[in-house]
């Protein structure tokens, strides 16, 4: 009995005490999600950005990473496709606790070089780049928003399962925080979501989280983001000044009230195990960035190659500049590329006194040119005091003011209508050939004219004179109108080619330089350590080597490894956007036939994107109007497309061929020596009638689909573009953002209005009676 | 020829629904009880009802911001920051006592 007794007493302390030790490792446990110390980590991105523009249809950058808690280092490799959109090649970054240090080597004439923007960075200034290129450099304001937003364990406090509300503290070591308050739904010590506040309890993220199912401790898989629409101040420079009968008064402009990230962004990041050594870690391998609203993928990124390094900061710092930074034999290459494939001609010294104005006057007037009349001013709209407060008469009031209105939207039509008439009947000076000594003279002027007009000193670089580049000024308005109609006579007639803009013969110098580059960066292509940016990057440098010295045949087969290497790294949506900027380049040396080989090629591998894909790029400039009539016919064949994506792959065909047909008509096209390069190489695979023939049914089964949509040809695919509106007036109706689709329909409603104005005998009289319009049922 | 009359009405025929649609489309875009017989555009009625003519002329200014290219700069910004953000994501994977979250961008 005794030894019964004993027994149970010792079975509960046992279990008393398992209890307590599961129990002090439960409360040691870190809540889940949270980081894992790891040391300097090492690894790959590569990321991928795209455009519903437009310019052009995607980015890939390609840059290499080392990551630690207390600092990090990325190095850009390569963008590709370069020299579009934005090129961030040899780009270096550096933050750490005292500053956020920039450096970029190819691009130094633009971006400051090597320099380091001092920590806590200032405030973010209200949004100043509409139309402009974004100043990389901000980057840094997103750095300090993201560590301001960010959460840490200790703002949990000691809370258990259920949902957490709480006011967060000030960081660590005092940082700045916009986060206020946080909501977590918290259940067996991991998070399942969790909502983020500012200060005025704004929401700035809602985050939820997914973990893997097994037994051991909860291992993340994915984590989604949803980031809402942001209020965003746009900045407005300068004052509006009033002038009335006796006074004047000046109004500073008050920043604009507007938005960010319209239409929302959900943002999926994958975790796996990496092993780094002989630790695992849960490390995101994958980002996708979708816009909310319709699901659109913005951009991705995958992360590999994760190594642990021991290195300190300087090492870091030698690495990544030894990785993606300008080593000797790129400079030498882009030298090699400058003097012979981007030739800028060496004009000579000025042979007109530029400060004669009458003598470059009398140069000008030698070849007149054909000047529009500036059009019609808009009437003034009528002034108008605050409405009576009665509001019966606040309505007669408007009613008066709509009428006023009305009469003079017509009168202001009228005038365009005379004015217009007026522009056709006007006779045109006749197209000569500028003399070419006169052509030279009217280069050398236009260009010395540039440089006082946009001047791009030192300070500008570096960027310690932030002034706009242009300096409006009483002494210069003349130089700017000499400028200008320098260059309308240069466009207006016809410039002949002088000998100094042929490229020089490669030099026997330069060829030894080439082919001792070509094999270093042979070996390169060849590398793996570089990662597929590294061996892009080479390959471009060996492709761009073969064009300077006409060897056609290797150029042909870079492009097949090209292709190959970005369809092994699953890039297919840059083997159509970049493939074809490889093909457009032997376009212009008349390499007719290859470019039609490789055509084919492109075309195969190109239908293996998504309508979205293949549909931005058939909408945007790149590519010729002939290479997309090709794509199209090859990827309207897929099966499995919908009607909407069927309607909108044949509106672009109809917009491609009305373009080309437009292009093969032009003889004007004729003058630009590229235009007439791809005329030629069109003309290799067709004549102008048989593409003048395609017009016609390809309109006709465009509206058939458009038809066969039912409601949705009113909806999606109605014809409205906002594109095509002046910004006052999208700003003054508040008109909603077309999408691509209603884009397309507007422009293949514009085609089919112009085509049937040129075939139909001129429209009826407004008092003949009208049939009834079909869609008006 | 016969081919030619065919084409020109189905064109005409599908022509006058396309103006109508187009037509359509700008009224819907003047915004919900902003038809064209239901007053000015909104734009310009907040400018005729300017208590001011300093007020007037600064929604005439707002009015002329090309809010398309604000789009294009803006999403060009986040691209140009989304090159921070496996950074960011790693670097709160590797420190002790960081919750997981998604960086801003």
């Amino acid at each position: 009995m005794r030894t019964t007794h004993t027994r149970r007493r010792l079975w509960i302390v046992a279990c008393l005490a398992a209890l307590s030790v599961a129990a002090g490792i439960g409360r040691r446990r870190p809540i889940q999600p949270s980081g894992q110390k790891a040391g300097l980590v090492r690894f790959d991105v590569v990321s991928e950005m795209n455009h519903d523009w437009r310019g052009w249809t995607n980015l890939v950058v390609f840059a290499r990473y080392w990551v630690c808690e207390d600092y990090y280092v990325v190095s850009v490799i390569w963008t590709e496709f370069p020299k579009y959109g934005w090129d961030m090649r040899t780009q270096l970054l550096l933050s750490d606790e005292g500053g956020f240090r920039m450096e970029q080597q190819w691009f130094s004439y633009w971006f400051p070089v090597n320099t380091t923007y001092p920590k806590p960075v200032d405030e973010r200034p209200p949004f100043a780049h509409g139309g402009g290129m974004y100043d990389t450099s901000e980057m840094r304001f997103a750095e300090a928003q993201a560590l301001a937003r960010r959460v840490y364990a200790a703002d949990l406090g000691s809370a258990g399962d259920g949902l957490v509300d709480v006011n967060v503290q000030a960081g660590p070591s005092g940082v700045a925080r916009t986060l206020a308050r946080l909501k977590a739904r918290i259940a067996d010590d991991r998070i399942e979501s969790m909502e983020l506040f500012d200060d005025s309890q704004r929401l700035l993220a809602w985050m939820s989280y997914e973990y893997e199912r097994s037994d051991g401790p909860p291992r993340l898989a994915r984590l989604i983001a949803e980031l809402p629409v942001r209020p965003e101040k746009l900045a407005m420079e300068g004052h509006v000044t009033v002038t009335s009968k006796d006074t004047t008064a000046t109004y500073e402009i008050p920043d604009v009230n507007y938005v960010s990230h319209k239409g929302g962004r959900t943002c999926t990041v994958t975790y796996q195990d990496v092993t780094l050594g002989e630790t695992v870690v849960r490390l995101p391998v994958q980002v996708a960035v979708h816009r909310t609203e319709d699901r659109w993928p913005m951009r991705s990124a995958r992360l590999m190659n994760f190594q642990r390094v021991e290195l300190d900061k300087d090492g870091v710092w030698e690495a990544a500049r030894a990785f993606g930074g300008l080593d000797q034999a790129y400079s030498t290459w882009g030298k090699l590329v400058e003097r012979y494939l981007y030739h800028v001609p060496n004009l000579g010294p000025l042979e007109v006194d530029p400060n004669d104005f009458a003598l470059v006057r009398a140069l000008i007037a030698k070849y007149p040119v054909w000047e529009m009349p500036a059009p019609p001013q808009s009437p003034r709209q009528t002034g108008h005091g605050p409405l009576p407060k009665d509001p019966e008469e606040a309505a007669k009031e408007l009613d008066r003011r709509d009428q006023i209105r009305r009469q003079e939207a017509a009168q202001s039509q009228e005038q365009m209508r005379k004015w217009q008439e007026k522009v056709d009947r006007m006779p045109r000076p006749p197209k000569r050939d500028i003399e070419p000594a006169d052509a030279r003279r009217i280069r050398q002027l236009r260009d010395h004219y540039r440089t006082i007009l946009y001047p791009w000193t030192e300070e500008m670089r570096t960027g310690r004179d932030r002034r706009p580049r242009t300096q409006p000024g009483s002494e210069l308005d003349e130089i700017k109108e000499l400028q200008s109609k320098l260059d309308k006579v240069l466009r207006y007639h016809r410039a002949p080619v002088l000998p100094e803009d042929h490229p020089p013969e490669v030099s026997d110098a330069d060829r030894v330089q080439i082919a001792e580059l070509k094999r270093h960066y042979e070996k390169l292509v060849g590398e793996l350590d570089r990662g597929p940016g590294g061996r892009l990057k080479a390959l471009h440098a060996l492709a761009r080597m073969d064009l300077i010295v006409k060897d056609y045949d290797a150029f042909e087969q870079r492009v097949h490894r090209y292709w190959q290497m970005l369809e092994e790294a699953g890039l297919h949506q840059m083997v159509m956007a970049g493939g074809y900027r490889y093909i457009d380049r032997l376009i212009g040396p008349g390499q007719c036939e290859k470019a039609s080989a490789l055509l084919k090629h492109w075309v195969e591998k190109s239908t293996a994107n998504d309508s979205d894909g293949v549909y931005r790029f058939c909408r945007s400039i790149q590519g010729s109007p002939w290479a997309k009539v090709q794509l199209l016919d090859r990827f309207l064949t897929k099966p499995g497309l919908s009607p909407l994506e069927q309607y909108e792959g044949l509106a672009l065909r109809v917009i491609s061929l009305d373009n080309l047909d437009k292009a093969l008509a032009d003889r004007e096209a004729l003058q630009d020596e590229s235009m007439a390069a791809q005329i030629r190489w069109v003309l290799t695979n067709t004549t102008r009638a048989r593409v003048a023939a395609m017009v016609e049914p390809a309109v006709r089964r465009a509206l058939a689909a458009w038809e066969a949509l039912g409601p949705a040809r009113m909806n999606e695919a109605r014809p409205y573009s906002s594109a095509s509106m002046s910004a006052e007036q999208r700003n003054a109706l508040e008109a909603p953002d077309a999408t691509r689709l209603q884009e397309v329909s507007a422009q293949l409603d514009q085609i089919v209005r112009e085509r049937s104005a040129q075939q139909t005998p001129p429209a009826p009289r407004p008092d003949a009676p009208r049939r009834r319009s079909p869609t008006r049922r | 020829m016969k081919c030619k009359r065919t084409w020109i009405v189905p064109v005409v025929w599908l022509a006058v629904p396309a103006c109508i649609l187009l037509c359509f489309g700008a009224g819907a875009a003047s915004g919900p009880g902003q038809g064209p017989d239901q007053g000015l555009p909104p734009g310009y009625q907040r400018l005729l009802d300017a208590r001011a003519p300093g007020e007037a002329a600064i929604i005439r200014r707002h009015l002329k911001v090309d809010s398309q290219m604000v789009d294009f700069s803006q999403h060009i910004r986040e691209h140009v920051d989304f090159l921070l953000t496996p950074a960011l994501l790693v670097q709160e994977a590797i420190s002790d006592g960081v919750i997981l979250t998604y960086p801003v961008e």
